[in-house]
């Protein structure tokens, strides 16, 4: 498109004609954007009482809204406007007017896209104008008018080439749609199924924002709001400027359609041959793909995983094949040996591409060379050390040399995204003690493997373990994969796995990951950065499991940058000089102390809250509309201080840090039963039995699951009743200890008149936290007569 | 001067003219005649610059067509069915012909408005058929361009308006010097009106002659005689068809009049007279030569 050719003449009578052409499509879609643009932020406005709030989702709702109306309405004018293609009678009208092909698409082009953008545009302004009352909200809106702008240009254009590849309407709609469709398909299939597309090449680190809306430019402005609302600025940018390129892109294709396309293709098949084809074969791909890879999943059958993906490929890639050649061929006339044998040839590729990846290349079981790699992540941490990284690659090598065993390509290049589909598996106790490893749990990181105790079933359900395997190479190009371990994998023994804890517990003995896993420790800048924001809570879990607060009385410690600083030295130094580092895990989560690595071990837990300014950038953060000057974050450094940890014991000891007991029940809830507030009015002792029964099972929750680190329902159930016992025998001794004999059952004792100086809430309160603590030493008492039996 | 040089159109696998070449003078109205999917409404699109050549061109005082607005400027083509969206009317066609059209002429359009029973503000699409080609032809006329192709241009319409259109196409070639090209199936009104006629078939030129050359290439003679007549007797002519009824024998004859007169007359006849062909009979006989009869076709 020339200056020559928009300073042409004869274009602006065609825009004209062609915009005349439009005035249907520009009429109701004015009227949607109207109905939902201002009428309908009128229509809150006057119902809505708080303002504010409601006008920034209303904001966001509407200009979602108007994306998908424009969305809907380009695509329609699109065909519209390039209809007179697909018409013997118009092409005939058009063909011999006095103006050069690009003259005529550009006019039919830039009618089209005004017709839909400026109507987008004027209403779009008029709705923010009219709910944008701050910068957040103006901000997001005109991300949003851009996006949708360039949307509309980038569909536009996509729709007019393939328009001029179409003789039809029908194909061109179909097309256009097929196209969007199969290549957010092929997306799809990439990020849930294949990490690695061709062996050794890495394409996760491009497979962003370009690639996501290439085909697919209707997706673009929904694409844009999603990265707006994550903050993802700099993939928006990225889309911006990419999709501009596309614009071009498709735009110099289009002209060069626009000038070869066959006038006599009008209502007669495809200007583009292999278009329905590549169209059909894409559809059958994507369907099949999806279908077959789903289905390997599914069946998780060792190497018949490859016959079950073929098997549903091969039939739902022909189902979509021939649904697509019939609505092409408008029947089952056409090509039909031709079409059945593009079918069945790229099906045989697929298939000998995925059998060819995985027995030929055997891309499944590939393990780089450690001398080519120059970086990688395992566990979430980033290895640079060559020893760590060949540490890594022998890793690796223990899994592929397991992994055929039950399972193989294409379900072992499944990412992340399909996890929760896999299957959990439920064992008695006694399998989980006798043949399950125990000692992988907890040692992955990102391991999702994990052991509860279902109450009902008394069985213990078992997820699978990922083990995530990023390599960066000296080349350039990485190596990505990720590896399912099932249950049944390990109790089939597929594994070597004192080989792999062996070689796991090397990796964390590492100086590199001991640095990486406690950054906060050996980072300046960060510990500086802690100290000098303010520390709430510091606390050590100690041999029993219970929580030890050691701020407690001394929390001027935890703001002190020297006591910081010392306490980092020791600790850094015990952490360098440990032989058996394990990284901490969440210990309170997964319930069973058999399993979890902290027993025996102090954990130090440091969590600090700090303020900072509002950030603008965040137009639709919640905690702008209740506290727009602040906002949150919670800082925590986790990590062990074993008995062997003499320099931190000492530092601690030296600073006279005692631990001190959990204390309040308050801390843990605000929600009392109905029984305290009836104590707090009658003051009886029957009704503090009553509170005491109510808040029995909930104390006994809180100190197992948070403070000791048992399974609660299983401690229940084996102690509940002594436990209550004895905890109503405790409530009765507090009642003597608090009110003596002044009470009687039915002379009320508590009362301002008796007690004027003293709160009742308070004494209340008293009785609960020594009520709490009771518990705490109970459970301590049934775990340790446990032990000792 | 238009100049059809070897021009080729394919279809697929089907050729829809084959080298096709001849020449259409300025100021001539040009019939263009041919059997059904003979080629004729191709020929005119490829003219018009619709379709594209697959080979050779169309040049217009030596300047080829295809996708040159300059010469397509003075080109109009009305195809079998013209083409009107929706909401088309004849006055809002107007506009967009006058701004494409550098020699559209405002007093033309006035005066056609006048002379058709068309009500230029009604939607055209609501229009009967004869009443949509008139529409077109209006528009078409008040381009005033110098080259006009038109594609069954008469179907649909009754008679007195035939009569008008043909009226109005010599005026504009008289007045303009305008170059007309009608393709169509109806002869005996291109016999009253084209000077030149183009004959193809399957895509290749049968014929290109000015229709009086045409008609005088050809002969039908009933002639009698009084004695047995074998067929091998008119050896030496050209003789295209013999029908005989009874003793009456019906000729027809390619070749010069006088010669072929002369030769018939020493044959001694004892009747004989030479009449003239109407296009139809001359279409009907070109055809015959190139395989294109009646008998083929129910064969």
């Amino acid at each position: 498109m020339t200056l020559t050719t928009l300073s042409s003449k004869e274009l602006k009578p065609l825009y004209i004609w062609a915009l005349k052409r439009n005035k249907s499509v520009i009429i109701i879609y004015s009227l949607f954007l109207i109905v939902f643009g201002p009428v309908m932020t009128m229509y809150f406005m006057s119902t809505s009482s708080t303002y504010g709030y409601d006008y920034k989702d209303l904001n966001l709702i509407i200009l979602i809204l108007f994306q998908i109306i424009s969305a809907f309405f380009t695509f329609v004018s699109s065909l519209k406007t390039f209809s007179y293609l697909h018409n013997k009678r118009s092409v005939d009208m058009f063909g011999a007017l006095p103006a050069n092909r690009t003259t005529m698409y550009t006019s039919h082009l830039l009618a089209g896209i005004t017709s839909i953008a400026v109507p987008y545009f004027v209403f779009s302004i008029i709705t923010i104008a009219i709910t944008a009352r701050s910068g957040d909200t103006l901000k997001f809106g005109l991300y949003t008018i851009g996006s949708t702008l360039l949307m509309i240009f980038a569909a536009y254009i996509f729709t007019s080439l393939v328009a001029y590849c179409c003789g039809t309407v029908v194909d061109t709609a179909i097309i256009t749609i097929g196209a969007n469709g199969i290549w957010l398909g092929i997306i799809s299939l990439y990020f849930g199924f294949i990490t690695e597309m061709i062996p050794g090449v890495d394409f996760e680190s491009i497979i962003d924002t370009p690639l996501l809306v290439m085909f697919a430019p209707y997706g673009f402005s929904l694409m844009g709001t999603i990265y707006y609302q994550n903050e993802q600025v700099g993939s928006l940018v990225s889309l911006f400027i990419w999709n501009m390129i596309y614009i071009a892109g498709f735009l110099f294709v289009a002209l060069i359609a626009a000038n070869k396309r066959k006038a006599e293709t009008s209502q007669n098949g495809f200007s583009v041959k292999w278009l329905p084809m590549v169209i059909k074969a894409g559809a059958s791909i994507v369907c099949g793909g999806f279908i077959g890879f789903i289905s390997a999943e599914v069946s998780h059958s060792g190497y018949n995983n490859m016959f079950v993906f073929c098997f549903w490929y091969a039939i739902i890639g022909f189902v979509a094949f021939a649904i697509l050649h019939i609505i092409f061929a408008r029947g089952l006339k056409g090509k039909v040996i031709p079409s059945l044998l593009t079918y069945l040839g790229t099906t045989a590729v697929a298939i000998a591409i995925l059998f060819g990846f995985s027995f030929g290349i055997g891309i499944d079981v590939y393990v780089p060379s450690p001398v080519t790699v120059k970086s990688v992540q395992f566990d979430g941490m980033d290895f640079k050390d060559p020893e760590n990284i060949k540490t890594v690659t022998e890793i690796h090598k223990i899994i592929t040399k397991g992994i055929r065993k039950e399972n193989i390509y294409p379900y072992y290049l499944g990412s992340e995204s399909y996890s929760y589909d896999y299957p959990v598996t439920t064992y008695d106790e006694e399998t989980v003690t006798n043949e399950l490893p125990s000692d992988l749990d907890g040692v992955i990181k990102d391991g999702e493997y994990y052991i509860e105790r279902d109450p009902s079933k008394n069985y213990y359900v078992i997820g699978n373990t990922i083990f995530r395997f990023r390599y960066k190479r000296k080349i350039g190009f990485g190596v990505t994969r990720d590896y399912y371990l099932y249950p049944t994998d390990y109790r089939k023994k597929c594994y070597d796995y004192d080989k792999l804890s062996e070689l796991i517990m090397k990796l964390y003995s590492s100086e590199e990951y001991k640095k990486n896993y406690n950054e906060d420790l050996f980072d300046d800048e960060a510990i500086k950065n802690i100290t000098s924001a303010g520390l709430n809570y510091f606390y050590y879990i100690g041999e029993n499991g219970s929580k030890n607060y050691i701020s407690s009385g001394k929390s001027n410690l935890s703001t002190n940058e020297n006591f910081m600083n010392g306490f980092r030295e020791a600790l850094r130094q015990d952490i360098l000089e440990d032989q058996n580092y394990i990284p901490n895990v969440n210990v309170t989560s997964y319930g069973q102390s058999t399993l979890t690595p902290y027993v025996g071990k102090h954990c130090i837990e440091l969590h600090t809250v700090y303020t900072y300014s509002r950030d603008d950038t965040m137009p639709y953060s919640n905690h702008y509309d209740y506290a727009p000057n602040y906002d949150s974050r919670t800082y925590t450094i986790t990590t062990l201080i074993k008995d062997s940890y003499k320099n931190t014991q000492k530092y601690l000891s030296d600073h006279q840090i005692v631990p001190d007991v959990v204390t309040n029940y308050s801390d843990y809830s605000n929600n009392y039963p109905q029984s305290y507030y009836d104590f707090l009015s009658d003051g009886r002792p029957d009704t503090l039995r009553k509170l005491t029964q109510d808040v029995s099972v909930q104390f006994a929750l809180t100190a197992c699951s948070t403070v000791h680190g048992i399974d609660p329902n299983q401690w229940l159930d084996d102690n509940y009743d002594d436990y209550r016992k004895a905890l109503l025998k405790k409530s009765d001794e507090l009642y003597k200890k608090y009110f003596g004999s002044v009470s009687t059952p039915d002379q009320p004792v508590i009362n301002d008149e008796d007690y004027p100086d003293t709160p009742n809430a308070e004494k209340v309160d008293l009785i609960l936290n020594e009520l709490f603590h009771f518990t705490f030493e109970y459970i301590d008492e049934t775990i340790n007569n446990k032990s000792a039996v | 001067m238009l100049e059809i040089k070897n021009v080729t159109k394919n279809f697929g696998e089907k050729k829809a003219l084959n080298s096709l070449s001849f020449n259409i003078p300025t100021g001539s109205i040009f019939g263009l005649i041919g059997s059904n999917g003979s080629g004729k409404s191709t020929l005119l699109r490829v003219i018009s610059g619709v379709y594209e050549p697959d080979g050779g061109s169309v040049e217009i005082d030596g300047v080829s067509t295809y996708e040159n607005p300059k010469v397509k400027a003075q080109c109009f083509f009305i195809s079998d069915f013209p083409y009107f969206y929706n909401n088309s009317t004849v006055a809002n066609l107007s506009v967009l012909y006058k701004s494409m059209y550098p020699s559209w002429s405002d007093d033309k359009f006035r005066k056609l408005a006048c002379m058709f029973p068309i009500n230029i503000n009604d939607r055209i699409i609501n229009m009967s058929k004869g009443m949509q080609r008139q529409a077109a032809l209006m528009l078409a006329l008040s381009v005033c361009p110098k080259y006009l192709m038109l594609d069954e241009i008469f179907d649909g319409l009754d008679p007195v308006v035939r009569q008008l259109i043909k009226k109005l196409l010599v005026e504009m070639v008289t007045e303009n010097e305008s170059t007309i090209i009608i393709a169509s199936h109806n002869l005996r009104e291109l016999e009253d009106v084209c000077d030149h006629i183009g004959l193809i078939h399957s895509g290749g030129i049968v014929l290109e002659k000015e229709l009086d050359e045409a008609k005088l290439g050809i002969h039908r003679v009933q002639i009698v005689f009084d004695h047995d007549v074998g067929e091998g007797m008119f050896q030496e002519l050209n003789v295209v068809k013999i029908q005989r009824q009874g003793k009456l024998i019906n000729l027809t004859i390619k070749g010069d009049g006088e010669q072929i007169e002369k030769y018939l007359r020493n044959m001694q006849p004892v009747y004989m007279e030479m009449l003239p062909l109407t296009l139809e009979e001359v279409f009907i006989s070109e055809m015959e030569v190139v395989g294109y009869d009646i008998n083929n076709i129910i064969q």
